[in-house]
């Protein structure tokens, strides 16, 4: 056996090993202390208002969770769009509100079908509105998206996952017939398109907050606590590191 | 029980995926590829859960009269005859058939609906200017410097918008991609980390 690691990757293994310490610590935290104090997220607080509004008038809620999948580079975000769709379906269930999703990957399609369960199981009855499996094409994903909402009516469009270029088309379609829309995602290149489509919106690293502000899952809270703990730590090793090489002490 | 078994093969899985990274080992190795493949398999067979998906879909259209049900039989009419002619034909998606539709019908298409993207960047744009924030300010100061430094313009000033535009470009653009980078980098290894550790577990309940 041969740990054909270079610096790199012991260094990253090394945070790794402090990120899985502190997501230990966090979570004994959150067990003996309860939730944490959270900053108020102004989207997620649109998402729980215009879900209210929708409940209220009996018109369905556009899921989309993007074009990734589960088992490639983009599954963390595709799980955080997952969580959001559950709490939505759950949502609908409860309240018999139809609840839309629609899908580019079979992946997520199958996630979507389990989040469905699991929301039955929760609300006793499935919530109305369809599953939908569109394309895998970002473009035809977005034309078919856009068609769906039309089509049925939605009175909110929610987009939180993995996007692309898609993600203006789809935002755009919505915004332009007066849809209310919350919008989510991590790509640097696609996020000027969601601050410039919606004025509620998730940027970067805060959808993965979403799970622990929408479900109050002690582990998706400690995890919270953890990233904001080793982000803390991170920024305080390359400001110490920037002081280190200006000083001369450390070369390279 | 029902619950342990689902975790232990995820956490197993994972450890033995992550291990292969790390360590060279060729039984590792193949172990590593052997998982990988399978779960290539299990993906594939989700493509089925698809198909049927769209199937019932609009079939309940077409049989309900629902808005924009004659658009559903065109859709189940071209799936079947590209999956047949992909079938059918020993070259598979490579055929004539199956690349004439996808060159000229899915192709052009989406052409079309690409080359809209610069409209609706405008009117998104145009939209955000409009909320009057301080965040929207910067974002058209800093968009109206980048565009006249990119237009090239050939008096003195050019030289200076230039030099402006490569600041933005290379300094705060870089900064703010990097600090959100560090987060999202962040919130991908925790969703990865509490998988592995079964603290969330999306299969086993």
């Amino acid at each position: 056996m041969d740990l054909a690691m270079d610096l790199s990757q012991k260094v990253g293994l090394a945070l790794a090993l402090v990120f899985l310490l502190l997501l230990y610590a966090s979570r004994l935290e959150v067990k003996a202390r309860g939730s944490p104090p959270l900053r108020p997220l102004r989207a997620l607080e649109s998402l729980r208002r215009a879900l209210n509004r929708a409940i209220e008038s009996g018109k369905p809620v556009h899921v989309s969770i993007g074009t990734g999948s589960i088992g490639e580079r983009d599954t963390a975000e595709s799980m955080a769009g997952l969580a959001v769709l559950g709490y939505v379906e759950e949502q609908g269930s409860y309240y018999r509100t139809p609840v839309l999703s629609t899908f580019a990957t079979p992946s997520t399609l199958v996630a979507a079908y389990d989040a469905r369960r699991k929301a039955t199981e929760a609300g006793g009855t499935p919530p109305p509105g369809r599953i939908y499996f569109l394309a895998p094409q970002k473009i035809a994903y977005a034309a078919g998206a856009s068609e769906v909402i039309k089509d049925e009516e939605a009175q909110v469009n929610v987009m939180i996952g993995s996007f692309g270029y898609e993600y203006l088309l789809l935002g755009e379609m919505t915004e332009h017939r007066g849809i209310e829309h919350i919008g989510g995602t991590t790509d640097p290149r696609v996020l000027p398109f969601v601050y410039a489509s919606s004025e509620n919106y998730l940027l970067g690293e805060e959808i993965f907050a979403a799970n622990a502000y929408l479900s109050s899952n002690p582990g998706a809270l400690a995890s919270l606590l953890a990233q904001d703990r080793m982000r803390t730590l991170l920024a305080v090793l390359i400001v110490v590191g920037m002081i280190l090489k200006s000083l001369g002490v450390i070369g390279g | 029980m029902k619950k342990v078994i689902p975790t232990l093969v995820a956490f197993i899985t994972g450890i033995i995926v992550l291990a292969d990274f790390l360590i060279y080992n060729p039984l590792l190795d193949q172990v590593s590829n052997s998982l990988l493949n399978w779960a290539l398999l299990v993906a594939a067979f989700a493509f089925i859960v698809g198909l049927l998906n769209v199937l019932i879909v609009h079939f309940t259209r077409i049989i309900k009269r629902e808005r924009g049900w004659p658009y559903s039989i065109v859709l189940v009419l071209a799936m079947w005859l590209v999956i047949i002619f992909g079938v059918l034909d020993p070259r598979g998606p490579q055929g004539p058939i199956v690349s004439w539709v996808f060159r000229y019908v899915q192709y052009p298409l989406q052409a079309t609906l690409f080359a809209m993207l610069a409209f609706f960047a405008l009117s998104a744009g145009y939209r955000a200017f409009r909320r009057q924030t301080v965040d929207a300010t910067i974002m058209l100061v800093a968009a109206s410097l980048v565009f006249l430094g990119q237009a090239m313009l050939i008096s003195e000033w050019g030289k200076w918008f230039a030099a402006i535009k490569d600041w933005i470009l290379s300094v705060p653009t870089v900064a703010g991609m990097r600090g959100i980078l560090l987060g999202v980098s962040l919130g991908v290894i925790a969703t990865g980390l509490r998988l592995l550790l079964g603290m969330d577990k999306p299969y086993a309940d």
